[in-house]
This record gives structure tokens, C-alpha cells and sequence, in this order.
């Protein structure tokens, strides 16, 4: 075998070991990521294939987690109303605009802060559902709000999915207009049977709570500020 | 390099030029895989958007984004150990060409979405280190490509623990 060749087949043998030592990493890091799952499908796929029709119990394969037996549901409330104009900047239109073609609700500022000053908001007939990492969860969240990492369902779906199938409505958000974690995490509850009539995503999404200097929570839920 | 120059091959036989390319390419890609090993959702979410992986085939994407990390380091500890030193270099150099390519035509496309400059455009190319000035990482990547291909054309063994695997290096 002259140079050229063995340096080839070197590579190759190293290649080959260096993406296994990849795959085993990641197959015990915490965060690590599912191969077989299709972590984009609800940003992707049209809508009504999203999600199962709403009798229908909740499809466990898709998100390769375990799903509890879907609860019965209360009436639907009236979506709010959603003036396109009401939204901050084009930016935050042209995402709402994205989200109703997915088949959710956008929810504006003002929207958003109605239902969390909602009497139901503290019995829990209105849920906030916040979307982003566990880190940024952890350094504030709106007081009481859930969480749904899309890119980890499994460590929450459990327990959060018995109290969205009982909310009359489900506020979900994550950073704001440019992030899709929010959508996709509103459609992980579609998909797993939540009303669809019942489930908004609120467009400005944590930067536009923070900077209306509205309440937060630090730490785990229920941590306080 | 064999038909260099005396004063290159003198250079190349101290071993220095062969170290310096370990220690950076080693040590960049020890950095920035674990970057990315830190937050594997961040990594493929600035995989997708190049728009490489077929839609149909989701395992592809996120077996990329899962192996790519663990990859980088272990090639980074290779090269700063001395061990395999040019098939190492040779497989980073093929991944460097692939990253390098798909960096510049999606600046490319930014630039022209956007009707910019290709160095006034600043993405998350998913390298690991957030948001970058395009044409410093595409100037990045060219140095880093250029060491290894030092690496590749390097004689010495000076330095390295085990220079190759399917035969003993040369002695220093």
C-alpha cells in the first residue's frame, strides 16, 4: 500500500471511530438527541395533518415518549380575537400570520397579559406553557408557567398533560417572534388531543414580557421571584 | 516534502510547524465540539437551517448533529496527541471543506436575501460559538484548512505519540 492510500484508509478508520465516539456520547449526554424522531414535523407539515382528530387518543410512536390516557375534555371557551394590527411590528404579524396557518391561535400583548390577570389564571383554567430550555426556564418564567421543551417532551408532557386537557385556555410562549419552540411545542399538545380552539401562542413571547416589565418567577414553578 | 528545499525540510524535521498545526486545529476543534456537545438542540436547529438533509429522512439530520460533537473532539484529541496524524487530518480536512462550502453559500444567500455585503452578514452557522461575522469564519476555516493540509504534507513525527496507525512513524 504506498502513502496516498494508507493516509486514506487512516482517515477513514478514523472517521468511522470518531463519529461512533460521537454517537456514544451523545447516546449518554443528558441533552443528548433522539435519532428517530422528527423533531421538526409540526413546523413542516400542514396543519391538519399535525394532529390526530380531537376524539381520537394521543399518538404515543410520534413523540416516542409514553402518553397517559387522554382525559375528558370541558366545553371550549371562544378563541380570543386577533386583530392582525394589534401585533407589535410586522414581525410579529408575519409570525402570527405563520402560527393561524398552522391551525393555532396568536396571542398579542395585551391578550397574553388579560389571560394571565384572569381570575382563571389562579385556578387554573389558564395555563401559560413556557417552551424554552431548561436553563432559561430556570432564570425566569411567567409566575406559575409550565414547561414544554419541544427537543424533550418526554420529561414533561407527563405531568403537564392532564392539567392542559383540563385549561380552558393554554398560553404558550417561548423568546419571541423569531423563535418556533412555542408552535411547536402548542402543536405537541394538539397532537397528544388538546383542543386545538383552546391552545394560543403569545407572539412577543418572553423578551416582550420582560420588557413590559411584567411579573416573573425565578427557578423551579411555584419558586417565586 | 522530500523535494523541498533544505531550509523547509530543516524546518519541517524540527517538528515545530507540524506542532503548531496539532495544538490549533486540536485545540479548535476540542473548543468548539464541546460547544456544541453542551447544547445538541442549538446544533441541529443551525443544522437545518442549511437545508441539506432530506425532509423524508429526519434520522440523517439528527444523527449528524449527534455525531458531529463527539466527533470533533475525539479527531481534536487525536491530532494533539500525536496519534494518526494524517488520516486525522485528512478526515478533518474533508469535514472542514464540507462546513467551509456549506458556510459561504448560505452567507451567500443571506447576503443576497438581505442585499448586503457577504462580510456585513452574521449568522449562527451552528459552529458552535453563536453568531459570527461570515467572512471571519470563512477566513477561520481557511487557516484552520490550511494547517491541516500542513499536517497532511508534514514528514516528522517529532512530538507525536503514535504518528500512524498502519505502521510505526518515522523515529524523530
Amino acid at each position: 500500500m504506498n502513502e496516498v492510500a494508507r493516509t486514506v484508509v487512516e482517515a477513514v478508520v478514523i472517521g468511522i471511530a470518531a463519529l461512533g465516539v460521537g454517537l456514544l456520547t451523545n447516546s449518554v449526554n443528558r441533552d443528548g438527541l433522539a435519532l428517530d424522531r422528527d423533531y421538526f414535523r409540526s413546523a413542516e407539515a400542514p396543519p391538519t395533518a399535525a394532529r390526530p382528530p380531537l376524539a381520537a387518543p394521543a399518538p404515543p410512536a410520534t413523540h416516542a415518549v409514553p402518553a397517559p390516557a387522554p382525559t375528558p375534555a370541558p366545553a371550549p371557551t371562544a378563541p380570543p380575537s386577533t386583530a392582525p394590527s394589534a401585533f407589535a411590528d410586522a414581525a410579529e404579524t408575519a409570525t402570527a400570520e405563520r402560527l393561524r396557518e398552522a391551525g393555532l391561535q396568536p396571542l398579542t400583548q395585551a391578550q397574553a397579559l388579560a389571560a394571565f390577570q384572569d381570575p382563571q389564571y389562579a385556578a387554573g383554567g389558564t395555563i401559560f406553557v413556557d417552551a424554552r430550555k431548561d436553563e432559561e426556564y430556570l432564570e425566569g418564567h411567567v409566575p406559575g408557567a409550565w414547561q414544554l421543551d419541544h427537543y424533550h417532551l418526554e420529561r414533561y408532557i407527563d405531568a403537564l398533560l392532564p392539567v392542559a386537557h383540563e385549561a380552558l385556555q393554554v398560553v404558550v410562549y417561548c423568546h419571541g417572534k423569531d423563535c418556533n419552540d412555542s408552535e411547536a411545542a402548542a402543536l405537541d399538545l394538539t397532537g397528544f388531543g388538546v383542543d386545538p380552539a383552546r391552545v394560543a401562542v403569545y407572539v412577543g413571547g418572553w423578551t416582550a414580557w420582560t420588557e413590559a416589565g411584567l411579573p416573573v418567577e425565578k427557578g423551579p414553578r411555584g419558586g417565586g421571584p | 516534502m522530500t523535494d523541498a528545499p533544505s531550509g523547509l525540510r530543516r524546518l519541517d524535521e524540527s517538528g515545530l510547524p507540524l506542532l503548531l498545526a496539532r495544538l490549533v486545529v486540536g485545540g479548535a476543534f476540542i473548543s468548539l465540539g464541546a460547544l456544541k456537545l453542551r447544547d445538541p438542540v442549538a446544533f441541529l436547529k443551525a443544522l437545518r437551517e442549511y437545508d441539506m438533509f432530506p425532509v423524508a429522512h429526519p434520522w440523517l439530520m439528527n444523527a449528524t448533529a449527534a455525531a458531529l460533537p463527539g466527533a470533533e473532539i475525539t479527531c481534536g484529541l487525536l491530532l494533539l496527541a500525536g496519534v494518526a496524524v494524517r488520516g486525522t487530518a485528512l478526515f478533518l480536512l474533508a469535514m472542514l471543506l464540507v462546513f467551509t462550502t456549506a458556510i459561504a453559500a448560505r452567507a451567500s444567500a443571506v447576503a443576497h436575501e438581505k442585499s448586503l455585503a457577504l462580510c456585513a452578514v452574521a449568522f449562527d452557522c451552528g459552529c458552535g460559538a453563536g453568531v459570527q461575522n461570515a467572512c471571519r469564519k470563512l477566513a477561520e476555516n481557511t487557516g484552520l484548512i490550511l494547517l491541516c493540509l500542513l499536517a497532511l504534507a508534514s514528514r516528522s513525527r517529532r512530538w507525536c505519540w503514535r504518528g500512524a496507525l498502519l505502521r510505526r512513524g518515522p523515529a524523530s
